[in-house]
């Protein structure tokens, strides 16, 4: 392993933004601490990567103002606009796009040249980063040379070695195979904990914000729907792009003393949480695995109970997940883990209607984040 | 009874014409259209006078005449470098309105008639020109010098390496260069060190499709610069000219035109290989 002190520390990189793009229906508010990494989740065209290319300059906002540090990088109103290559913030794609014509050193070296450091100096300096995410036996190899998760590797050391006050990473686990996530977000977390780097990663995966990130923020429609830490939003989602990543089931609606009042007006029945006022909005959430499977209508102590039909039956080691059409107050998509021997006891099949029923103590009724 | 090695081969070939997915019949007219090209070629080569070849492409007025051509090919490809690689960049890469006009602005000379493209020459840079009195006043004279076959032979070359870069640049796309912003890079620097080199090979052939397109021109050249010996008169000129005099002397100039193409499009060939 390298030395820590191959990796200078660097601590800045507080963020602050609030801007506009209405033609894509962006409108963002978001403050970062100096040397915090935060995971920006949200489905497809929720504005994730588009939010990345605001701050590194690639794209103008109609409004507002954006600030590095004690460096304001766009400020609409006082028509303040400072170029990508002057913001100290790198961009790290879902692709390597490592410089086809520049063997990985002279890649590495890029960022150090174009800030005036001489060919010797940025040349020691690319074998310092090569050799801090393990690939100086890559030093004089070309692109084509490498496979996927070794040009990400050099992608990496390139945008560190640039020195950038904020990283942001576009997914730079997408593209790689099984083999090559694991090894390539182990080495992220090194690089970002030992040079606190502030960072904003995009992704699409629970294990990288689980393991990478400090905080969380989900992104719906050009908004930040969540914010908080990562711990925080998995265990208690409030948005249903959250509960979909942390795998529970989310129902939304109103709170009353006994439950939640969904807007087709079921009663969602649960323990609700003291911080919940009636009549506040809140959501019920609960885990698929305290949901069981009925054919015919249960009976018993208060429960809630849902009709559905099965659509997919998806095997999860040993258990058995369930995903079903038919709604609870609105919310479809609601998901239940079984075994396999209960699921060939009732016979399961895609298309076969059958009823939910989550105890009540189950369910956890609290807040949602007020918009 | 068919050995496996036989059944094999066979089902190879079968393969191969699936993996074409090309109905068969298509390779009829293809064919036709490459003889139509291959013929008149090997007709010219069947009239060449070898014993008297050599003799024929060092007399005096040829080896002027080939001299010429390459000094003005050379001079106007390079100014079409120097001139098309910033436009090829500005139409790739800027946006403004008007920039489609531009576009088609810069095609006009590749559609354009080259006669009529030497006429319009003449009545920018001639005496009588737009720019006559200016050209005057400074001392230079360019109808019907070497420098007129150069503007001519640039003219109708430019949109060739344009069209090419522009085609190059699209390709490469802007990612490359929005990674070496992020990094630190200067749009100069980006242009010098990540645009070029990744557009490199489109540059080359480019250039040298600027070069074959100069080194054929002959209406523009004839009709804006003249035919004199020596100063206007270039290799296509002196083919035209020997045409109607000396026909073996035409013949064998043509062959080596046609020998100088085909060394340039294997030249091309190479570099467009080597760099990718």
């Amino acid at each position: 392993m390298t030395e820590p002190t191959t990796m200078p520390v660097r601590r800045s990189g507080a963020l602050n933004m609030h801007v506009r793009l209405d033609e894509r229906g962006i409108d963002l508010e978001l403050h970062v601490h100096p040397g915090e990494v935060v995971a920006l989740l949200g489905a497809n065209g929720a504005g994730k990567t588009t939010m990345l290319s605001l701050i590194s300059g690639l794209l103008r906002p109609d409004t507002g103002r954006i600030s590095l540090d004690e460096n304001v990088l766009v400020d609409v109103d006082r028509r303040v606009w400072v170029p990508a290559h002057q913001r100290a913030v790198v961009l790290l794609a879902q692709q390597a796009l490592l410089f086809p014509h520049l063997t990985a050193a002279a890649n590495v070296a890029f960022g150090p040249r174009s800030k005036g450091v001489s060919r010797k100096g940025a040349k020691a300096e690319a074998a310092r980063w090569l050799a801090a995410v393990d690939a100086t036996e890559f030093a004089e190899r070309r692109p084509v040379q490498l496979s996927g998760g070794q040009a990400q590797r050099i992608a990496i050391a390139r945008a560190l070695a640039a020195d950038p006050a904020l990283l942001l990473l576009d997914e730079p686990m997408a593209a790689l195979d099984v083999a090559g996530a694991p090894a390539l977000r182990q080495l992220l977390r090194k690089v970002l904990r030992q040079t606190g780097r502030t960072a904003l990663l995009v992704t699409h995966d629970l294990v990288d914000a689980l393991s990478l990130a400090d905080r969380v923020i989900v992104l719906d429609a050009g908004r930040i729907v969540e914010d908080g830490p990562t711990r925080t939003v998995l265990t208690h989602p409030r948005s249903p792009f959250a509960a979909r990543i942390a795998g529970v089931n989310l129902v939304t609606g109103l709170s009353d003393s006994h439950g939640l009042l969904t807007s087709d007006g079921t009663r969602v029945h649960g323990i609700v949480d003291p911080t919940c006022l009636a009549g506040q909005r809140a959501v019920a959430v609960f885990s698929p695995a305290a949901v069981a499977v009925h054919l015919t209508p249960p009976t018993g102590s208060p429960r809630n109970q849902i009709a559905i039909t099965l659509t997919e039956l998806e095997p999860r080691g040993e258990l058995i997940r369930i995903h079903a059409a038919g709604t609870l107050g609105g919310t479809d998509g609601l998901i239940a883990d079984i075994t396999a021997a209960a699921a060939a006891d009732l016979d399961l099949v895609p298309g076969k209607p059958v009823y939910y029923a989550v105890k009540a103590t189950e369910v956890k009724i609290y807040p949602s984040r007020q918009r | 009874m068919a050995t496996p090695t036989t059944v094999w081969a066979r089902h190879r070939k079968g393969r191969a014409a699936v993996g074409s997915g090309l109905p068969g019949w298509v390779f009829l007219p293809a064919a036709v259209g490459g003889v139509f090209i291959v013929l008149p070629l090997l007709a010219m080569l069947a009239r060449v006078q070898w014993s008297s070849f050599l003799a024929l492409i060092t007399s005096e007025s040829s080896v002027a005449a080939l001299w010429l051509s390459l000094k003005t090919s050379t001079a106007s490809t390079i100014l079409c470098v120097v001139l098309g690689a910033p436009m090829a960049l500005v139409l790739a890469r800027a946006s403004f309105p008007g920039l489609r006009l531009a576009r088609s602005v810069v095609l006009l000379p590749l559609v354009l008639p080259p006669v009529v493209g030497g006429i319009a020459l003449i009545y920018t840079y001639g005496r009588q020109g737009l720019l006559g009195n200016t050209l005057q006043f400074l001392g230079l004279k360019i109808a019907f010098s070497t420098t007129a076959v150069i503007i001519a032979q640039t003219f109708v070359a430019l949109p060739f390496l344009v069209l090419s870069l522009e085609g190059s640049l699209r390709t490469a796309g802007r990612r490359y260069e929005a990674i070496a912003a992020t990094l630190g890079a200067r749009p100069t620097t980006v242009l010098r060190r990540v645009t070029i080199p990744l557009v490199l090979p489109g540059l080359i052939s480019g250039a040298v499709l600027a070069f074959a397109r100069a080194l054929g021109e002959f209406g523009a050249t004839l009709t804006f610069a003249g035919s004199l010996q020596g100063t206007t008169r270039t290799l296509p000129l002196e083919i035209y000219l020997q045409r109607e005099t000396d026909p073996d002397a035409a013949v064998a100039l043509s062959l080596v035109l046609v020998v100088v193409a085909v060394l340039i499009v294997l030249a091309t060939r190479g570099q467009g290989d080597g760099s990718r």
